[in-house]
């Protein structure tokens, strides 16, 4: 059998037939360790260290959502249960299935805060709003402009009725996510069964539970220092390695007298 | 006057639907360019269609690469992965950089000492075997062709977007266009065009983010290190508009309405987002290790005079297409901010580069550019796959197997029959829509990386491995992948099979080499070992002597 090293011309990366073989092959390795190391090590750290961490909203939802199951809440719960759940629904992440059982729950919430008649107004506006915004995406030229006036006044009237309800600032945040997530087709259910809290109550940790460390919330160059490492500082990296390895390369050849 | 200057504007900086004039004109004048561009460079012997004849220098061939390279998975795809899925999106950055430092210090000198046209004429005299160079042409050809449908999904995008006509029609007319010029160039018009598109990219995907960071009062020296305060801003959330006088002031995006927190946009593997941190290591490693792999970029260093120039090309071209890598991130996170407004809503993922510089204000024409941009960066890589395409087709399958005796001109019409052919055939596939552009390009890096590169590792890096060996990681590489694509495909048409949620996650076609390529490695190493028949002493002394030297 043939041994690497004699003139049988066996070789491979981890046993070269020479000298220069050998630096080749160190510097090979020391590139790949760091590349390896830079990537895939930093990633793995960066599991190692995170825990979820619930947002703001999620712990509003769950001592409001705590009060509410208790029969002690109060106007307060209600609008902090109403206002944790627009901070989902202004995501723009939200699962389309997730999103039709928040804008009922938004709707429910609503509704418990105004009076039949007041939320059935309310929804009579939805229902019209959403037919002008579906008329303007068809009109032409002439239509489109009366159209758009249409809907910022009609817009701005109902972002002053729910803001009156819900205190919100009206054009807030809150008071435009709220509009948009009203459901016009909503029916007050009969009893909320326990099974449908759960289903919500596992939206809300889905979107609103992030992992996070000390490399995700330590701000480097204005960014977390994560995201930039990964998305600037790796790439830095990787041509330096390139550029460091072309050198090396061509010191050895000159060292070693190669022409190509 | 007015009024016409009005209406031109107006149908300038609709999002979706109409004639685009500025861009129009750009898009047109630049694909003109290019044209020309090919027709006076264009190939004059098989030499120059598939290798350039050798006449590109280092930085020549850097700019060629990146520009080969930076397709529309890089200018728009990229974009919209971050856009949808956050910190994920960052996986296909890492990754389609990280494999270039793979590819210089394991493959660019040695291909390129090995001194063959194609990666299937190294395969085939490699492991001195014609199926193998069959066996890789074909799969040359598949890789090329996966590759070319998310490209061609992308160009269908933007002329859909300038050109307001449906996808299928700008599909149509966007590969046909592509596909002339290829025909008329080959390698060498496609170099020097890859040249020109370079710096059409680069230039076009900069300004406006210079523009941005500008407009909203970020560090816009630097946009690649300004836009950080950007993603800071979206993980802890805008607050609401100023009240003044009980009207509300318009926030410093020009909404009436601010973001809500969204830490999901740049905490890792984030539960909102759908994705996992095997998700992420997956789609890095898979990415990587299939930049290694692809016939088109290993192809480029056959272009190169020389050995070093093959190591400093790689260099330069990383560079390049780091100068692009670091910037999309600002328009996935400028969009994110921009399209935060319920109004808006979600956007095309895809085209989110074109949507945040309209939703930005930038000026129309301006916008026009970056979307001849991204054309450009969809033709100048379709143009290096579908020569990659056609050599497979022409070079490794048609003179090497079919008809040896045959003539130049004979072989270059087989070239150009080749690549019609394939162009054809994406065309059809593209019109299909079967995922987002960069996912669909992560097919063809996975489908590299499971076939191409461990042929290619092994084959530079250990004299032992043998034809035995060689076939039998091959035929590893292509049960993982055809398990893949098939419960891609059966998943596609809403049908079952065994365990598919499983394979759907663990084999995803997105990034299925994380095990395809360690495993043809390992069973091309064990069936090499166990062979009794080791890689002739002539292939050996070779590697030994002029690729190792």
């Amino acid at each position: 059998m043939d041994k690497p090293g004699q003139n049988d011309y066996h070789f491979n990366l981890f046993q070269p037939l020479t000298d220069y073989g050998r630096r080749i092959r160190n510097l090979i390795l020391i590139m790949l360790l760091i590349w390896a190391g830079g990537v895939f090590g930093f990633q793995i750290l960066l599991r190692v260290l995170e825990k979820p961490v619930p947002e703001q909203a999620l712990l509003d939802f769950n001592t409001a959502i705590s009060n509410i199951n208790q029969g002690s809440e109060e106007t307060d719960d209600k609008l902090l249960f109403l206002k944790s759940l627009l901070m989902v629904a202004g995501k723009n992440v939200v699962k389309p299935s997730d999103r039709v059982i928040l804008n009922s729950w938004i709707t429910l919430s609503y509704s418990s805060l105004v009076s039949d008649s007041l939320l059935q107004q309310t929804l009579v506006r939805k229902s019209q709003l959403k037919m002008l915004k579906s008329g303007l995406v068809k009109s032409g030229n002439e239509d489109y402009n009366r159209l758009k006036e249409e809907i910022i006044q009609l817009e701005n009237q109902f972002l002053e009725e729910t803001s009156i309800v819900t205190g919100f600032t009206p054009k807030s945040l809150e008071s435009v996510i709220l509009v948009q997530s009203l459901d016009e087709n909503f029916t007050p259910p009969m009893l909320i069964e326990d099974e449908a809290i759960q289903e919500l109550s596992a939206i809300m940790n889905l979107y609103l539970t992030h992992n996070r460390s000390v490399l995700t919330d330590t701000p480097f160059l204005g960014f977390p220092f994560h995201y930039f490492y990964t998305a600037v500082f790796l790439l830095i990296l990787f041509v330096g390695l390139c550029l460091v390895y072309n050198l090396r390369i061509d010191r050895r050849m000159k060292i070693e007298h190669i022409n190509e | 006057m007015n009024t016409v200057l009005f209406i031109v504007l107006s149908s300038l900086t609709q999002l979706e639907g109409s004639f685009k004039v500025g861009p129009a004109i750009i898009l047109i004048g630049t694909l003109v360019t290019f044209v020309l561009v090919g027709i006076f460079f264009r190939a004059k012997d098989p030499s120059d269609y598939y290798a350039a004849g050798r006449k590109i220098s280092r930085v020549g061939s850097g700019m060629a690469i990146a520009s080969n390279w930076m397709s529309a998975a890089s200018v728009l795809g990229m974009a919209g992965m971050m856009y949808g899925f956050g910190y994920n999106g960052l996986a296909y950055v890492v990754g389609w950089t990280g494999g270039y430092v793979l590819l210089l210090i394991l493959m660019a000198s040695q291909i390129r000492k090995y001194g063959k046209y194609t990666a299937p004429d190294f395969i085939g005299d490699r492991f001195y075997s014609q199926n193998l160079r069959i066996a890789s042409a074909v799969f040359t050809i598949l890789i090329s062709f996966a590759y070319c449908v998310g490209q061609f999904g992308g160009i269908g995008l933007m002329f859909k977007w300038v050109l307001g006509l449906d996808y299928t029609w700008s599909v149509i007319i966007g590969s046909s266009v592509v596909l002339i010029y290829t025909l008329i160039s080959g390698m060498i018009g496609a170099t020097k065009n890859m040249q020109i598109q370079y710096v059409i990219i680069v230039v076009s995907f900069m300004i406006p983010t210079f523009m941005l960071t500008f407009k909203y009062d970020y560090f816009w020296l630097l946009p690649q290190i300004g836009y950080g305060q950007v993603v800071t801003d979206i993980v802890q959330g805008i607050p609401a508009p100023n009240i003044s006088d009980g009207v509300a002031l318009l926030n410093g995006y020009g909404h009436d309405v601010a973001i809500v927190p969204s830490p999901e946009f740049a905490m890792p593997w984030d539960p909102g987002s759908g994705t996992t941190f095997f998700q992420w290591m997956a789609i890095c490693f898979s990415l990587m290790v299939g930049t290694a792999g692809l016939p088109h970029v290993i192809q480029r260093f056959y272009v190169v005079p020389k050995v070093s120039d093959a190591r400093w090309s790689v260099v330069w071209g990383l560079f390049f297409i780091c100068l692009v890598y670091w910037t999309a991130p600002v328009y996935s996170a400028f969009g994110k901010i921009l399209s935060s407004h319920p109004d808006v809503g979600n956007l095309a993922k895809d085209a989110i580069v074109v949507y945040t510089a309209q939703l930005g204000n930038i000026h129309p024409l301006i916008v026009g550019l970056l979307a001849a941009g991204a054309v450009a960066a969809a033709f100048s890589t379709v143009s290096g796959l579908l020569v990659a395409g056609a050599s497979a087709f022409s070079h490794d399958l048609y003179v090497k197997v079919i008809n040896p005796a045959s003539t130049p001109k004979r072989q270059l019409q087989v070239a150009r029959i080749g690549t019609i052919l394939m162009a054809l055939m994406v065309t059809i596939v593209a019109l299909m829509e079967l995922g987002l552009i960069a996912q669909l390009v992560s097919v063809a890096f996975s489908m590299a990386a499971c076939t191409i590169f461990p042929l290619f590792l092994l084959g530079i890096w250990w004299s032992g491995s043998n034809r035995a060996g060689a076939k039998a990681g091959l035929i590893t590489g292509i049960v993982i992948t055809a398990i893949s694509l098939t419960y891609f495909i059966v998943g596609l048409s809403g049908k079952q099979l065994p365990a598919q949620e499983f394979v759907s996650y663990w084999l995803n076609v997105w990034y299925f080499a994380w095990l395809g390529a360690p495993l043809s490695i390992l069973v091309n190493i064990v069936v090499s070992k166990m062979s009794k028949n080791p890689t002739p002493v002539e292939i050996r002394k070779f590697l030994a002597e002029q690729v190792h030297t």
